[in-house]
């Protein structure tokens, strides 16, 4: 699954950063700012679906929603399509966002009809009202709904029945691409497993492409072509899902994937890497490598120490061959086969 | 360092040897919720047994009776749910019987609780310390200092760094993964020898649930604890668990020592469970999905309460319901609620 050649991108994110103000309780003045997003750049193109994973505080959902113009964009650009800067309602309709809540993120006062047909109603030139109900039903059989589910409340549905209403909504305005941010957290480990399906279907039914923004790395690995992971409001390492998640080179990638509870663990023996100490405060970033507080690999070399290179200077995105790219200063020896995280554990 | 129990032993009739009772034993457990006019039965005869220093894994979906199961175990059943017949026995002695209140001295002091959510298990008045020196001056009598000098100690031991300035914290001062630890250090403070945990890491990111293994593994060698984990999650269960019963709409579908339930399962809805839960598979189309999902509490149906999902149903498993017999080589109590238990073949096995 490698990038498809000549590709059109659907949306393209350069540079961007989103910094929130913190103001002194007393004078309301701003006195520092939680950088919650920085130097985020990536393309998706038409019909790929790209996966961006990390923990919580990582900035991966606020990444989703200043795409979508829910989170101010501070610096750096968000363009739609072929370069229409996003602002104003056609990035309504290019860009949909579904949620992790399906309880919260439907109007229970209305039916399942009322909520998929309300982005018809906004956009008049979408459908005529005469079709709404033909449309309805067909986009609730897209989604593996019966269409008698139209004339029911939130209420009545399940919470994977709910998520699916609530993807026929998005995908009523007919965007190219939609922001999935956590939509299988929820959801019963048996309903998990058909969303996955029903979204891979949609894709190609479709041609959608999704940026699927998610904790759950065995979701990612399974729907993704791509992978971006996030640590602190940085990217720290890109490339293909099979590159990513199989060949993981950044320290921190390591660390989280070893992390994943394995289904039969006597199968393969596995050397977890423990991180120690808690993710640092976006309000107070590390300097040098955000991650050097915590890194395994830096405190092996003796480079996070004050005066090393990790604690002083930003590692910038290394080449690893193909589309792979990991920001760490020792990206060519993070993945040799003797720098593993063990340290006596 | 462990604090004995009193040991339930009793004399094996044959060889006369002194034999181990279970720490904790489900019997016959039926549980009834009654909400407005209608009233169902939400747990039907759920039987289990946890040896001393095992860990056992309750597995289950929403809707599948396992939070009610240990609701019933602690006495903490809400408002109009009653434990309608089962008894409960705790080290040989009756703990819960239904009609019965539960003997208070069981909670904290025999059974250490984790919840998922520490933020509202904790008071968000109180100081950390405080909170856990409480539970050896409620308990224990102990005097404050004391108390406040083993509050430390149970803070450090559950790798609270620099537990002397953490206890001087509130709640919210601290991480998700911390107060995580604080709850399992006030659980574990009077050294029970069970620990229930009820999706314990269900609010935690990767990271910190693989430390919040590490240190369950860690305490239950040191201690010989014996765990109770409720979950959802198949994977994190074969890091801990050495037996699984799996809970299906209130139903014991399969039960038996973990390994040999993932590896030879026979049951087809933990077969279908397994099938979707493997985390390092890369292909969607393999996930195979159970079809549905999993019933209302409210629809509880005459046969098999899987058979309206199941591949394998025939008529016969939507008229009568499998009871949970031996299956396999039945070794180490492997036993499936299946008419065809025993036909079961895992496809590409």
């Amino acid at each position: 699954m490698s990038e498809p050649s000549g590709a059109r991108p659907v949306l393209t994110v350069s540079d961007l950063a989103v910094f929130y103000p913190v103001r002194s309780p007393l004078l309301q003045r701003v006195t520092s700012y939680v950088q919650a997003v920085v130097g985020v750049s990536f393309t998706i193109n038409v019909g790929e679906t790209v996966g961006l994973v990390g923990e919580s505080g990582c900035g991966k959902s606020t990444v989703g929603r200043a795409i979508c113009g829910l989170a101010p964009v501070s610096r750096g650009a968000v363009t739609y399509g072929a370069g229409t800067r996003g602002h104003g309602s056609d990035r309504v309709q290019q860009v949909q966002m579904v949620f992790q809540d399906p309880y919260s993120s439907l109007n229970p006062g209305l039916r399942v009809r009322d909520i998929i047909a309300e982005g018809w109603s906004i956009n008049p030139g979408l459908r005529p009202r005469a079709q709404w109900d033909d449309g309805v039903a067909e986009l609730l059989r897209s989604v593996g709904l019966r269409s008698e589910v139209m004339t029911r409340r939130p209420a009545q549905l399940s919470g994977g029945e709910r998520q699916r209403v609530a993807i026929a909504r998005s995908i009523a305005v007919r965007p190219e691409l939609l922001i999935c941010d956590e939509v299988t957290s929820a959801l019963d480990v048996s309903v998990k497993a058909q969303l996955l399906q029903m979204l891979a279907r949609l894709r190609e039914e479709a041609g959608l492409a999704y940026l699927f923004i998610s904790h759950d790395t065995s979701a990612v690995r399974r729907l993704a072509q791509r992978v971006l992971v996030m640590y602190l409001g940085n990217i720290v390492e890109s490339g293909t899902a099979a590159e990513v998640m199989d060949h993981p080179n950044h320290p921190y990638t390591r660390a989280l994937l070893s992390a994943i509870p394995r289904l039969r663990p006597w199968e393969t023996p596995r050397e977890r890497i423990e991180l120690r100490g808690e993710v640092p405060s976006p309000r107070d970033p590390p300097a040098g490598c955000r991650f050097h507080t915590r890194c395994w690999l830096a405190r092996q070399l003796g480079t996070a120490g004050p005066g090393g290179i990790c604690a002083t200077v930003e590692p910038p995105g290394k080449e690893l061959g193909g589309s792979h790219r990991s920001a760490c200063h020792f990206a060519d020896q993070a993945a040799a086969p003797h720098m593993t995280g063990g340290e006596g554990k | 360092m462990t604090e004995s129990t009193i040991p339930s032993d009793r004399r094996d009739s044959t060889t006369g040897e002194k034999v181990r009772g279970p720490l904790l034993s489900i019997q016959g457990l039926s549980i009834r919720v009654s909400s407005g006019k209608s009233t169902y039965r939400a747990v039907e005869d759920v039987s289990f047994d946890i040896a001393h220093g095992q860990s056992m894994a309750l597995v289950g979906e929403s809707g599948s009776g396992k939070s009610l199961t240990v609701q019933a175990i602690l006495g903490l059943l809400p408002r109009g749910v009653q434990l309608e017949s089962g008894r409960i026995e705790f080290d040989g002695s009756e703990m819960v019987r239904a009609g019965a209140k539960i003997a208070p001295r069981y909670r904290g002091v025999k059974i250490g609780t984790v919840f998922q959510d520490p933020l509202s298990s904790l008071n968000p008045t109180m100081r950390i310390g405080e909170q856990v020196a409480e539970v050896f001056r409620v308990h224990r009598s102990t005097r404050r200092r004391q108390a406040a000098a083993a509050a430390q100690e149970s803070l450090a031991e559950v790798g609270i760094p620099e537990p002397r300035a953490a206890a001087e914290r509130y709640p919210h001062e601290l991480s998700g993964g911390q107060r995580q630890r604080v709850m399992i250090a006030m659980a574990l403070a009077l050294r029970p020898p069970l620990l229930i945990a009820d999706e314990p890491t269900t609010a935690l990111d990767l990271t910190i649930q693989a430390q919040f293994v590490d240190l369950l593994m860690r305490l239950r060698k040191e201690h010989n604890l014996a765990v109770l984990l409720v979950t959802h999650d198949l994977a994190l269960v074969a890091e801990l668990a050495s037996k699984i019963v799996v809970l299906y709409a209130g139903h014991v579908m399969e039960t038996g020592p973990l390994r040999q339930v993932y590896e030879d399962s026979h049951n087809p809805y933990t077969l279908a469970l397994l099938r979707s839960a493997a985390p390092d598979a890369t292909d969607i189309e393999a996930l195979a999905p159970i079809p549905g999902s999993p019933p209302a509490l409210t629809e509880r149906v005459a046969g098999c309460a899987f058979a309206p999902r199941c591949y394998l149903a025939t008529d016969l498993c939507s008229r009568s319901r499998p009871l949970l017999e031996p299956a396999g080589t039945g070794s180490g109590g492997q036993a499936s609620a299946c008419h065809y238990r025993n036909e079961i073949e895992e496809p590409g096995q």
